[in-house]
């Protein structure tokens, strides 16, 4: 396979690929081309995921979230304009499909999304992990009691890097509002953790 | 730098998106303001309890998306196209038969009116008149043509003094 660039960043951080790059993997990807396709997803699953599994707080539906995101995206791409970055177009998907599985879901996992799933790393202290994991499920679920509007916001803003205006964009609200729920969000979050 | 800034720049700082100038000031203003610093420390937490993506995801998405079966847009396309062609086809062949119809209706209409006008011997006003309302379409002197513009001289010569009768 043929590779259009190699990645300069993690997987959807900003900067991950030039801008000219992504337009022709997504022209390629758009016109039926299997190994572009297979690139975007490629480059962003880690960061839908991690979308997904916080805004769900369930490996498996995230999973399924994630994976309908991308079903979505690279079927729809024709309705991709470019208004706002692939990227930001993707979460949004992402943001949508985990509202969709969260209706369904009957159960929610107070524990860490990838608890189960990871393998401790072989460099790391088991108690580390440990105490990794637990530090995240109590962040989860202190993310959970903000409003669905904060949550999402501060989600957005510090995890997946997005703009006030990214958020906007992704959450279908004014750049204004973007920036109010996040402070609310991370004001009420420093409250919930007693910081 | 303000607090109100400072605390809008921290998630991009986080993921290093922000210019080496603006850490350093970021970084000034922290050390001496607590409520930024503690800001700080709670967005850095929340980045370093990411959830990780199971490393067979991006395989599960790519078969998901490769398998997914998709009609090909040519196809549904044709398919519209032959809904809108049937349907203009069967609009034309009606209307046709229903125009048809109504010119075989108003022939033998005007045909029995004359008949019995005939018969009856009759130059009642009242059935010339209907019988004149069907004229255009079925009329001796036009030979069945409906366009006046289409007669000759002399038939519109004719067709005249038969209206003046």
């Amino acid at each position: 396979m043929t590779r259009l660039f190699l990645q300069s960043g993690m997987p959807g951080e900003p900067g991950a690929g030039s801008e000219v790059d992504e337009a022709v993997l997504i022209a390629r990807a758009r016109d039926g081309d299997r190994d572009a396709q297979e690139q975007l997803i490629r480059r962003y699953a880690d960061d839908v995921y991690r979308l997904t599994a916080r805004l769900l707080q369930d490996r498996d539906l995230a999973q399924d979230a994630a994976q309908d995101t991308f079903v979505n995206a690279i079927h729809g791409l024709s309705r991709f304009r470019g208004d706002a970055s692939f990227r930001t177009w993707l979460l949004r998907i992402a943001v949508n499909a985990a509202k969709t599985l969260g209706r369904r879901q009957t159960r929610r996992r107070e524990i860490s999304i990838d608890a189960a799933e990871s393998e401790p790393d072989g460099d790391r202290d088991i108690a580390e992990v440990a105490a990794q994991r637990t530090e995240a499920a109590k962040l989860d679920a202190l993310l959970h009691r903000l409003p669905p509007k904060q949550r999402n916001a501060v989600i957005l803003r510090v995890q997946a890097g997005l703009s006030y205006a990214e958020i906007g964009e992704a959450i279908d609200c004014s750049e204004g509002s973007a920036r109010v729920n996040y402070h609310l969000g991370i004001k009420r979050l420093r409250e919930l953790a007693g910081e | 730098m303000t607090s109100e800034h400072v605390t809008d720049l921290l998630p991009d700082l986080a993921a290093g998106t922000v210019s080496s100038a603006a850490a350093a000031g970021i970084h000034a203003h922290l050390t001496s303001c607590d409520d930024c610093a503690a800001e700080w420390l709670l967005i850095q937490r929340l980045r370093a309890t990411a959830p990780v993506a199971p490393a067979a995801l991006a395989d599960r998405i790519t078969h998901a998306v490769m398998n997914r079966p998709v009609a090909p847009r040519s196809a549904s396309w044709g398919i519209a196209q032959l809904t809108v062609a049937a349907t203009v086809a069967i609009a034309l062949v009606g209307g046709g038969i229903a125009i048809e119809q109504l010119r075989h209706d108003n022939a033998r209409m005007n045909t029995s009116l004359s008949d019995t006008a005939v018969a009856t011997g009759t130059t009642d006003s009242g059935t010339a008149a209907t019988a004149a309302a069907y004229t255009p379409i079925v009329e001796p002197v036009l030979g069945g043509r409906s366009v006046v513009a289409e007669l000759t001289e002399a038939q519109l010569k004719a067709l005249l003094a038969e209206m003046g009768t």
